[in-house]
């Protein structure tokens, strides 16, 4: 469970303070699927940041699992997203250098798990993304949705029990979004908790619960029953 | 990726080169004072005789010399013509340079090999018995005083050598030991460069492992001949050179030449941290993301930059050593970089990269993580 308690997050930008969040309630269950839309400014990447553990509030608490991340040290904190978090971008964000296979298997790494087990398991994982033929490929030589499928298989490495996505279909076509909206689901469907920033209906369609944020503040705008 | 992979790899090798120049030209620099300081307080060696003789040599009788009863084992080979000097040996002074009219004493034992001849770049060729054919073009021949002797010819005749059918024409060139097995030394001057020949033409060689006789036979040629000379050491010519630069050098001077070097290298090396830094923050940054905490990922930048300081000290020695040390001969500074130079690179490296860590680690820790994710 994911406890977002009275938050509010401050910073200076030309020694103007600006309120990115403000007093922000929001409980998020097990398994639940949490779109979040909002203009742009609004808060949102700041939110997730927030719960990954990037930023720290200026007050107020954030709870993931009993655990108070602003409590947590620099390497625990590492260490918690490693194994609590996995992470989907809008531009990817995979390494360049390394192939498909080797950009997955990159958070076993982190972890020290057994390199033989992290490969079959990254297999595995990208086989069930239909990127089986693409193993050996790098970034440059793949199209943004097989990308975007790579860099969901690398979240879900360490079998995470939080998504965090940030427009994950926000560079794609509306062919590959679909897709990716799909995959999303599924996640969703194997009791992972989803919280994922977009203004794609096919991914808002998919959630249990969908906020809007503004001007630093939340609102629950929509709750689907599924 | 292999264009990813190719720009790191071309990254890594500029970054090792521009700082391997530049900590090459740091070492040089530093290792200048410290040189001089190493000068002033190292002991004098063992003398090794290196006479300057003004004027051209000419040729001299030699009977003054091994005529003496006391002088057994004497070999004595004076050169009319020159050779050029391309390598170093141990027991004698002879280096890259040789200035003209220079008399040297070499272990007639060296002379004898003819892989240590190669070494100094005589290209002589010891005979014994009959002249073989199949030689090319020699013309010039010491022969020993038993020959020269019995022939009644000095250095400068001209003697006809005959084997079966072929003839051969010399110029004695020198007289060689008289008790020696070696009938003939002939030297092979085809390969000459006719300027280097020019320009050491005149040179005097001596062979002998018997200085005493030596000694008499430089004087007595000196003497006869009416020569200015200098008797002097290599080291001696290294200090007098050492403190006419030293003083020329006040010590501010110097701590600057240290401080300068090693300013100039963190710049330098700081700067290329910088670039480096720049390249990674996006997988630094998606790292992060992962799982990797800070202080891995200093690890890792660390590990990298022990590989390249390490690396770069290793050829930075080397580019001082040989090309640095060369350049610097050649204005005949007392500048050599041996092992104590490495290690004094090697601690000034690890001072070098500490700061720059401790300066990296500030960066790393500035790396705007989610701004770069979001941004990708």
């Amino acid at each position: 469970m994911i406890k977002l308690q009275n938050i509010t997050k401050e910073y200076f930008n030309l020694n103007q303070k600006i309120q990115a969040v403000k007093n922000l309630d929001l409980i998020i269950k097990r398994g639940e699927f949490i779109g979040i839309m909002g203009m742009s400014g609004s808060g949102k990447t700041t939110l997730v940041n927030l719960i990954a553990g990037f930023d720290e509030p200026s007050s107020g608490k954030v709870i993931v699992d009993d655990l108070d991340i602003a409590k947590l040290s620099g390497e625990q904190v590492s260490e918690f997203r490693n194994k609590k978090i996995g992470m989907i971008f809008q531009h990817f964000n995979l390494i360049k250098e390394f192939n498909a296979l080797q950009n997955v298997i990159v958070p076993s790494i982190i972890a020290n798990k057994k390199y033989s087990i992290a490969v079959e398991r990254a297999i595995k994982l990208l086989s069930q993304q239909g990127l089986e033929h693409r193993l050996y490929h790098y970034p440059a030589e793949l199209s943004g949705g097989e990308q975007q499928r790579v860099a969901i298989a690398r979240a879900l490495m360490n079998d995470p029990e939080i998504i965090l996505g940030d427009e994950p279909t926000g560079n794609l076509d509306k062919e590959s979004a679909g897709k990716i909206a799909e995959i999303l689901k599924n996640i969703h469907d194997n009791e992972k908790t989803l919280v994922v920033i977009s203004h794609d209906n096919n991914i808002l369609k998919s959630a249990t619960k969908i906020v809007t944020m503004e001007y630093g503040e939340l609102s629950i705008s929509n709750v689907n029953n599924r | 990726m292999q264009n990813e992979s190719k720009k790191n790899i071309l990254r890594l090798i500029k970054q090792l080169l521009v700082l391997t120049i530049i900590f090459s030209i740091v070492l040089t620099l530093i290792l200048i004072p410290i040189r001089f300081e190493y000068e002033q307080v190292a002991p004098l060696k063992e003398a090794k005789y290196h006479i300057f003789v003004n004027g051209k040599i000419t040729k001299h009788d030699y009977t003054q010399v091994i005529e003496d009863p006391n002088i057994v084992n004497v070999a004595v080979a004076s050169y009319g013509s020159g050779n050029v000097y391309k390598g170093t040996i141990n027991d004698t002074y002879i280096e890259t340079t040789i200035p003209v009219n220079t008399v040297l004493l070499v272990n007639h034992e060296t002379l004898k090999d003819p892989s240590k001849l190669d070494i100094i770049g005589l290209n002589h060729f010891l005979i014994s018995g009959n002249l073989m054919s199949g030689y090319p073009d020699f013309r010039y021949a010491s022969i020993s005083w038993s020959i020269a002797k019995r022939l009644g010819v000095d250095i400068g005749d001209t003697v006809i050598y005959w084997v079966g059918n072929s003839k051969y024409e010399y110029t004695i060139s020198g007289i060689t030991n008289p008790t020696s097995e070696t009938e003939f030394i002939v030297e092979d001057i085809s390969a000459f460069d006719p300027i280097e020949e020019e320009r050491y033409a005149g040179n005097l060689y001596i062979v002998t492992e018997n200085k005493k006789a030596t000694m008499k036979y430089i004087q007595s040629y000196i003497t006869e001949n009416k020569k200015d000379w200098t008797l002097t050491t290599i080291e001696e010519q290294k200090n007098r050179v050492s403190t006419t630069v030293k003083e020329s050098l006040p010590p501010i001077i110097r701590i600057w030449f240290v401080a300068g070097g090693l300013f100039l290298y963190l710049v330098v090396l700081l700067r290329e941290q910088n670039i480096v830094i720049s390249n990674k923050n996006r997988n630094f940054s998606i790292l992060t993301a992962l799982g990797t905490s800070k202080k891995e990922l200093m690890k890792i930048y660390a590990i990298e930059q022990i590989f390249i300081m390490v690396t770069v000290t290793f050829f930075a020695a080397l580019v001082s050593k040989f090309l640095m040390y060369q350049a610097l001969f050649k204005l005949y500074l007392p500048i050599e970089v041996v092992f104590h130079g490495a290690a004094i690179g090697l601690v000034l490296n690890v001072i070098a990269v500490m700061v720059a860590l401790f300066y990296t680690t500030r960066k790393i820790n500035k790396v705007p993580v989610a701004e770069l994710l979001r941004l990708g």
